[in-house]
């Protein structure tokens, strides 16, 4: 469009001066190509140069670092990684297979049959996707110790149990596992309901009428129908366990279970010792490895997925399955699982909180109840630097994170430039990177870049930029794709440059999914622990990291007072979130 | 064959309950193809689903082939009753191929037939649809015209007692729609199978229908033969509805001994042949098809005539086979639709003649909800 054209003086001042005509949407696409270049390509590139260097208490580029293989030998060559990927392994099985069976039954009851109180199911599954990991970890940790244990505590008084510990450890192989699997509920729920709601009734019904019985149905249409939407959950959850620290950290490590985050991390900030980044980029790439390849076949998946395209009719009001007689008991099953599942971890953090030392819930400790550790809070200034850091990191990560992906996202869908397809594939990458990864490299590369973020908390700000590029550009390609491209193309054609047409028409109407997408990056930003612990600094705190270090220094009251303030914001926020995005109008 | 008695449905809703099916019965002979026609939301899909066995009705009886599959004791499952069905949205599986599809049905039969009798009942159902050949396609690389094929050959693969068709042609194109209402019908009428077909077109419902019920706010307003219920409407709805004619609002000022009836309208008096329960100095209407309405320039018609009255061209649309015109006798609107070779220019002084056997004069019932025709006009 020339009427945005912009005039740029040439850089060279030996030749004589020439005016060179650039259009401002090409100046616009090749920015946005370095900037995600800068942000996802420099992070790989520094990871693979440093697993080629010796670091022993010495930095990857310094010349004192000789270039080596020994990384890759000590790696794989030691039979302590087979037990790492080993643990891996089963630990992403388990945690898959329990979380998909809880929330496969959840998205079936809430969409598709007539069980009680719908919306409030939804509500609370949505709530408890507020609660961060690391809160869970703690909680389940208060909850399912074998000595003082809550848990523990009610199982030997019900079943009239010998002996002062047991029956249940949380800090060892299932308890991992299954406190993994609770966090990751209610995101895969979010993944998969909308193919249970979306999915034509007609389908399963044109089965009854051909004489199939209902589990016929069930095993015959429904589930071969709904394979591709589980199939691309499950392979985005599985990055998502891979790459997840803050459960193997809480939980796994103090039951001695290591798994490929945890083994980052200690190279990372060894217990004692000094970092050895050589070992942690030579692990992060085959971190990497390992949730890469899911990755590329989920892509194929998404590729072919309208071969699964069909012809829908009118929007004939959706016949739920009775559950009948059946009703009432799966209705209290559910509420069971919500108990146990989101008010539970809460309730222990909120008793915990309000006690001077950790105590069996009971008659008699009510009476120590009090507001000190609140008090505490109020007084440190560790905590209120911590809260005022984490408002500063979620607001700012969440607008860069937004803006950049309505940048990319308008060049992916609209632009028809020839870059659309690299940025597109340069948006996703970051998704396959763990934050461990991610924190790794970047803390390497601001060792280098004289940019002076190191030790501040601009460059978790960056980090946690980097993380979220690849959602926030998914959640915008799919708002600009749904708006008509014929909208642009009548402001156009009434005369408005390109520039007006993004400014009046594509923002105003992308601007609901901008706001609902920044508050859910807001939401994770705050709650995530792997980056903010990676890259904090003394200077740089966050809440979810004050919260582990108080944890692992055994204040527990402390850490639960922090948490409690913690999950009031989050889990408002992820109420609010989808609030706006759904209308509530998901379960009705 | 299939019988039902009193059938009512009513689906319970937050701001009251909404009736969607209200005390109809009717009956279907073995080899009829029966018609449910009416506008969205007149309940006539709710029948449908109530006969399949989808929705659960409130009250009545159903019965298929004397046995009961519904009443206040019984209730056969939908995957029990042995009927066969096209969807709206065809309802392809989109995991399967055309073949898979089709044999659908055998594999979960009770008596499952052997592989290669499976093989065969397949192949011959897919040639009856013309889709032979293309059993190993995925279902989801076939048109819409062909997935409407695939959808009805597995509705029919397992010779079900009955074949339940919804709006299956609504979503296809004008020119494929055409073609396929007189395919379907071949087929229907070829294996001689009871069907009953919702559709609100009534065009389809006309050319396709052994018999047609017009339903409206969950009532049959009338069942009859095409010609029955195009030519001798018994309601307003209906003559609305059914063949869009004009309908003139009036009072009725004589009902003759021979049946016909004097209406009082704006136009002036109209006599029409009447039902039986018309009463004088109640409000009805005259209705009369667009082809029935004839004109003149022949300034000697005799104005003094019943059903003669003067009016002027407004608007000539030619759409090949016909032209359809607007006129107007004094304030009231009424269209005519004449041979494609006649020509009248706008505001033409022409003499509209509507003639009495052509014209049925009908009880405006406080239900129908369809206004006459040119009073919104005025």
């Amino acid at each position: 469009m020339t009427v945005t054209d912009v005039v740029v003086e040439a850089p060279e001042a030996s030749k004589p001066k020439r005016r060179s005509r650039i259009s401002g949407k090409a100046l616009y696409i090749t920015g946005t190509v370095a900037l995600l270049g800068y942000l996802v390509a420099g992070p790989l590139g520094v990871l693979v140069f440093s697993s080629f260097k010796r670091t022993e208490g010495t930095l990857p580029f310094e010349a004192e670092s000789p270039y080596t293989l020994e990384n890759y030998s000590d790696v794989f060559l030691s039979s302590s990684t087979f037990s790492t990927l080993w643990n891996t392994a089963i630990y992403a099985a388990g945690a898959l297979t329990l979380s998909f069976t809880i929330a496969i039954t959840l998205a079936w009851l809430v969409e598709r049959t007539d069980i009680a109180f719908r919306n409030t199911i939804y509500t609370m599954v949505i709530a408890s996707l507020g609660i961060p990991a690391v809160i869970s970890g703690i909680s389940w940790g208060l909850l399912g110790s074998e000595r003082i244990g809550v848990v523990n505590v009610f199982l030997r008084w019900a079943f009239h149990l010998d002996g002062i510990v047991g029956p249940f450890n949380v800090f060892s192989f299932p308890g991992m596992i299954l406190v993994q699997s609770l966090t990751m509920v209610p995101v895969t729920f979010l993944l998969i309901s909308g193919a249970f709601r979306a999915m034509e009734a007609s389908l399963e019904e044109a089965a009854l009428i051909s004489g199939a019985s209902f589990r016929q149905t069930l095993g015959k249409i429904s589930l071969p129908v709904l394979a591709p939407a589980l199939f691309s959950a499950v392979v985005y959850q599985l990055v998502t366990v891979i790459e997840s620290l803050d459960i193997p950290l809480i939980i796994g490590f103090r039951g001695n279970i290591l798994v490929l985050s945890t083994r980052v991390y200690l190279e990372v900030q060894p217990i004692g010792g000094l970092p050895n980044y050589g070992m942690a980029s030579t692990f992060s790439i085959l971190m990497l490895f390992v949730a890469v390849g899911p990755l590329l076949y989920y892509n194929r998946l998404i590729s072919r997925s309208d071969r699964f395209s069909t012809v829908t009719g009118k929007s004939y009001h959706q016949k739920r399955y009775e559950l009948g007689s059946a009703k009432p008991f799966v209705t209290i099953a559910v509420f069971g699982y919500l108990f146990l599942a989101l008010l539970l971890p809460i309730l222990i953090l909120v008793w915990t909180s309000l006690l001077p030392f950790y105590q069996v819930p009971s008659i008699d400790a009510f009476s120590d109840l009090q507001f000190d550790a609140y008090r505490n809070l109020n007084d440190s200034a560790f905590f209120v630097d911590a809260l005022k850091n984490t408002v500063i990191v979620g607001a700012t990560v969440s607008l860069t994170v937004m803006v950049v992906g309505v940048l990319v996202a308008w060049i992916v869908v609209r632009s028809g430039s020839r870059w659309s397809g690299a940025l597109d594939v340069l948006a996703y990458v970051p998704h396959a990177m763990p934050g461990v990864i991610i924190g790794t490299s970047i803390l390497l590369i601001y060792l280098v870049v004289p940019v002076p973020v190191a030790g501040t908390v601009w460059i978790i700000v960056i980090a946690l930029s980097t993380q979220y590029i690849s959602l926030s550009t998914r959640l915008m390609n799919g708002s600009i794709t749904q708006i008509q491209v014929q909208l642009e193309e009548a402001a156009e054609v009434s005369g408005a440059s390109q520039t007006q047409v993004f400014r009046k028409i594509l923002l105003p109407l992308i601007l609901p999914p901008f706001v609902n997408g920044a508050l859910l990056v807001f939401l994770l930003s705050i709650r995530n622990l792997t980056l903010a612990l990676i890259l904090a600094s003394p200077k740089a705190i966050l809440l979810s990291v004050l919260i582990f270090t108080r944890w692992d220094a055994g204040q527990t009251e402390d850490t639960a007072a922090i948490g409690v303030v913690l999950v009031i914001v989050t889990v408002t926020l992820s109420i609010i979130s989808r609030r706006l995005s759904s209308n509530g109008d998901v379960a009705r | 064959m299939i019988s039902l008695e009193n059938l009512v449905k009513i689906f319970p809703l937050s701001g009251g309950d909404k009736v969607a099916v209200d005390n109809i019965s009717f009956d279907l002979p073995k080899g009829e193809f029966f018609t449910l026609l009416g506008p969205s939301g007149c309940g006539k899909t709710t029948t449908l689903r109530s006969i399949a066995g989808l929705e659960k009705p409130t009250a009545g009886t159903i019965s298929i082939d004397g046995e009961k599959v519904y009443d206040n004791k019984v209730i056969v499952p939908a995957n029990k009753r042995g009927l066969g069905m096209v969807f709206q949205s065809y309802a392809v599986w989109p995991h399967m191929s055309v073949f898979e599809n089709v044999a659908f049905p055998l594999h979960v039969a009770d008596e499952r037939p052997s592989r290669s009798e499976v093989k065969r009942r397949v192949h011959e159902t897919l040639e009856l649809v013309d889709l032979g050949g293309l059993g190993q396609r995925p279902a989801t690389m076939l048109s819409g015209g062909q997935q409407q094929r695939l959808s009805l050959a597995r509705a029919l693969v397992k010779q079900p007692k009955m074949l339940l068709l919804d709006e299956p042609l609504s979503n296809l194109d004008a020119k494929l729609r055409d073609r396929m209402r007189s395919e379907l019908r071949v087929i229907q009428q070829h294996l001689g199978i009871t069907t009953l077909f919702v559709t609100h077109d009534q065009v389809e419902a006309l050319s396709m229908s052994d018999r047609v019920a017009v339903m409206n706010n969950g009532k049959i307003e009338q069942i009859g033969g095409p010609r029955d219920v195009y030519h001798d409407p018994l309601t307003a709805f209906v003559a609305d509805f059914i063949g869009g004619a004009n309908t003139l609002d009036g009072i009725v000022e004589a009902v003759e001994p021979d049946g016909s009836a004097i209406l009082s309208t704006e136009c002036g008096r109209i006599l029409g042949r009447g039902l039986p329960d018309l009463v004088v100095g109640r409000p009805a209407v005259a209705s009369i098809h667009l082809e029935d309405v004839q004109l003149s320039t022949d300034e000697a018609t005799n104005l003094s005539q019943h059903n003669v009255f003067e009016g002027v061209v407004s608007l000539g649309l030619f759409n090949g086979p016909s032209v359809v015109y607007r006129l107007y006798v004094g304030d009231q609107l009424i269209e005519a639709q004449l041979g494609g070779h006649d020509a009248f220019a706008q505001g033409t002084e022409i003499r509209v003649i509507l003639p009495k056997r052509h014209i049925r004069i009908l009880q405006r019932g406080p239900e129908d909800l369809a206004p006459a025709r040119g009073v919104e006009e005025k």
